[in-house]
């Protein structure tokens, strides 16, 4: 018993009944009942009318730009977000305090300022429009400007992700694999990275989630056209412009669903991954 | 893992990779937009920023986030209260309803809430019997921000409250300290850099917030246009600096609201090995 | 209501379990007035629990407490007339020694003279006079334990319940400690219970001895008892 003390919840702390009041009545009003309206709404429609609208060669284009898009930031994020805590965790040099400190800026600058920036960097005559412009590849309004826009989105999760878990790691465990005779290479792949995985996928679902819903930074580098560059957020809102309630609303609750279903991947892994340890 | 002094060319390489990617990607969209804003010289500069519709835009951009930030700290403290003082049934369904909005698309966030009070909801009689205007107008750009930031706070607030546990709060209450007593006199000192945190957070949110507004606001510019959609509306009509000019003001908040964030992250952390 | 005149705490029939733990099977044990009583068991055998219990900090699955002959059950912990040492002390981190002796007296309306009285008598007591304005983390464990120690026994409480007291204590002080603390408990003349896995802490501390195995008692009675008669092979084998 002596060590549960602190994980044991008590029941004389006051105030159970208010704050469980106020929270489920909070949740209840802002997201139980919202969900649930949009559900309900998507019920107007028929079974085969709402096939036929999420369905759509257009916006079935839309979930190809959306999702591979999304998947192809969150893997450059898995990558360069895993290298970026690695440095920060693992050496000294001048300016680490500094590259810490900014990784928090896609969540700190607003969506529209980042999509206007680099828009502008992008296009063939931009700063950096121009050097990809030389090898023939445009950027902005094509895909590659809807990854780079969501890369931008994405940095802080990975990195915020595995950093405090590296930074537990023992340093004896790499030890006790360079003793063996592994190498550094070696080490990594078989001994650290297997560590950190769950973290690293926690990371990179949440990129992944959160940039399939991006819609601030994307729309203006996307270009948005139709079966080209457009995302599933700016059909969503462009259905909304022409009072298309209905299919907005399906289109929505397939989004939702992707979503509930990364959480839900998410979920598995890391419980295995508990089960594990 | 302790940090290492090798300093083999991996790690130079790995350092220098990392870096160039976080210029490319941060500072050089940053750099942009102050470089154009300012291009056209500091007069069109003030006379973006001090346009009537510009001036209308900040002063919106503020009343939302303030009102956001009240609803949300309150919102947060008592969630993170909950889900960490008491075990009860349930919890775990709280715990991810909590933690939903952060998933869910900002543009589906605007839908719903324009499904349930606008022109198809079943309310919208009586809203518009005692001439109550949500969507298109500032309570639907409030409403969708409160729900895009609603976890922001509660989540800074839960590892800390867990790991500072809970005895601290039972003494009290075996003394007879009565709830807000013991929550303002002896937790409190504990999370407040977690709670600052997770409000400076939330404001930033809150102030760049888009997708979500943009369902909600109806564009009238100079009543519902935030910020943001101010930008969006000059960049769409090709005023470039102006759309920049606006920008940087946000840009500069950016990184204040880093610089804050570092010191309370500092701060909570030197309190931590109390 | 209890039988005996002397009895002042009385547990009957306390039953507790956890999702896969029993913490107290059918407990029943009575506590005389004045006397220091140890609960003594291996880690994980319930004895916190039951001092939680009994302090009101947890709700028992059934059975009744009676302190001073009253039923309470169902009564607030705050209410019980109990003073509580935590295991790690839970001294209030954010306040100085003098606010945290003196928070169950704010918080029960006293008048600041009193409170500034009463707070100089226990430093006094506890040994502490002159370190009111220094911090928990400023002090060493045994200055932490004399706090938690004053703060109990601000509020004047009729009995004293310790979890643990010597666990976040060096070992070296530790025997010097236990002596202190029993004359000072003797002193104040407070019906006191505490929890230990250490049974030179119970022989050496209490008058009576209650020993608790998987939720379950195994033996009461004085340490010359237990000692000289073990009534079960756990007690044997454990004090042994």
């Amino acid at each position: 018993m002596n060590n549960s003390n602190n994980k044991k919840k008590s029941y004389v702390i006051p105030g159970f009944r208010l704050s469980f009041g106020i929270v489920t009545g909070f949740l209840g009003l802002f997201v139980v009942i919202p969900l649930c309206v949009l559900a309900l709404y998507s019920l107007e429609l028929s079974f085969d009318e709402f096939i036929a609208n999420v369905t759509s060669p257009r916006v079935f284009a839309s979930y190809r730009t959306s999702i591979s898009t999304a998947f192809t930031a969150s893997l450059v994020n898995a990558v360069m977000g895993l290298m970026i805590a690695w440095v920060l965790v693992r050496y000294r040099f001048p300016g680490k305090r500094l590259m810490d400190g900014m990784i928090e800026l896609p969540f700190a600058l607003p969506t529209a300022v980042a999509g206007i920036a680099l828009t502008h960097l992008t296009v063939t005559e931009g700063w950096i429009g121009r050097i990809f412009a030389k090898f023939g590849v445009s950027v902005a309004y094509t895909r590659i400007g809807i990854t780079i826009a969501l890369i931008f989105i994405g940095i802080p999760f990975v990195v915020r992700s595995v950093q405090p878990v590296l930074e537990k790691l023992e340093p004896e465990f790499e030890e006790a694999a360079a003793t063996l005779g592994a190498s550094p290479a070696y080490t990594f792949f078989h001994v650290i990275l297997p560590e950190i995985f769950p973290s690293l996928f926690a990371g990179f679902s949440m990129a992944f989630a959160r940039c399939i819903g991006e819609y601030g930074s994307v729309v203006f580098i996307a270009g948005n056209t139709p079966y080209e560059t457009e995302i599933t957020p700016l059909i969503i809102m462009a259905k909304l412009q022409e009072f298309d309630y209905a299919s907005a609303t399906s289109i929505a609750l397939v989004m939702l669903l992707l979503s509930f279903f990364i959480l839900f991947v998410n979920a598995i892994v890391q419980i295995r991954a508990a089960k594990l340890t | 893992m302790k940090i290492r002094n090798d300093s083999g060319p991996v790690k130079w390489v790995l350092i220098g990779i990392s870096a160039l990617f976080l210029f490319v990607m941060l500072i050089l969209p940053l750099v942009y937009v102050v470089f154009t804003a300012l291009r056209d010289g500091l007069d069109s500069y003030a006379k973006a920023v001090t346009d009537p519709y510009a001036l209308k835009a900040i002063g919106l951009t503020v009343k939302v986030t303030v009102i956001t930030v009240l609803v949300n700290s309150a919102f947060g403290l008592f969630a993170a209260w909950l889900l960490t003082r008491y075990s009860f049934r349930g919890k775990g369904v709280l715990a991810a309803l909590t933690d939903l909005p952060l998933s869910i698309s900002p543009i589906i966030a605007g839908l719903v809430f324009l499904l349930m009070f606008g022109r198809q909801s079943f309310l919208y009689p009586f809203l518009d019997a005692n001439n109550i205007r949500i969507v298109f107008a500032q309570p639907g750009i409030v409403l969708a921000t409160i729900f895009v930031t609603l976890p922001f706070i509660s989540r800074e607030l839960i590892p800390v409250l867990n790991a500072v546990g809970t005895e601290e709060e039972e003494a009290a209450a075996l003394m007879g300290a009565k709830g807000f007593y013991i929550f303002t006199q002896i937790t409190f000192p504990h999370i407040r850099w977690a709670f600052f945190y997770g409000v400076v957070l939330c404001a930033a949110r809150a102030m760049g917030e888009f997708g979500a507004v943009s369902v909600l606001s109806g564009h009238l510019n100079g009543l519902t246009n935030t910020m943001p959609l101010y930008i969006e509306l000059l960049y769409q009509g090709f005023d470039f600096t102006g759309a920049f000019a606006m920008s940087s003001i946000l840009i500069v908040m950016a990184v204040l609201i880093l610089i804050l964030r570092n010191i309370l992250e500092y701060r909570g952390k030197k309190e931590l090995e109390i | 209501m209890s039988g005996q005149a002397d009895t002042y705490v009385e547990l009957k029939h306390i039953n507790k379990n956890f999702k896969n733990f029993v913490a107290g099977d059918d407990i029943t044990f009575a506590v005389e007035k004045g006397k220091l009583v140890g609960l003594l068991g291996p880690s994980g055998s319930g004895k916190t629990t039951i001092l939680r219990i009994l302090a009101g900090l947890e709700p028992a699955d059934s059975g009744e407490i009676f302190i001073a002959g009253r039923e309470v059950s169902h009564v607030p912990a705050s209410r019980r007339g109990i003073g509580f040492v935590f295991q790690n002390y839970a001294l209030f981190r954010y306040r100085n020694v003098f606010d945290n002796i003196a928070f169950g007296l704010k918080v029960n309306h006293w008048k600041k003279q009193d409170i500034r009285d009463r707070v100089n008598e226990l430093m006094e007591l506890v040994g502490l006079t002159g370190l009111e304005d220094r911090y928990p983390k400023q002090l060493s464990g045994g200055q932490r334990q004399r706090v938690a120690f004053a703060r109990a026994l601000a509020v004047e409480p009729q009995l004293l319940l310790l979890d643990e007291p010597f666990a976040a204590i060096d070992a070296k002080v530790r025997k010097e400690l236990r002596l202190w603390l029993r004359e000072l408990i003797s002193r104040v003349g407070i019906t006191s219970i505490f929890v230990t896995h250490d049974q030179e802490e119970a022989v050496e501390m209490a008058d009576e001895i209650i020993i608790i195995n998987r939720g379950k008692i195994e033996q009461i009675g004085t340490p010359a008892e237990v000692y000289e008669n073990p009534r079960t092979p756990f007690v044997q084998d454990f004090l042994s």
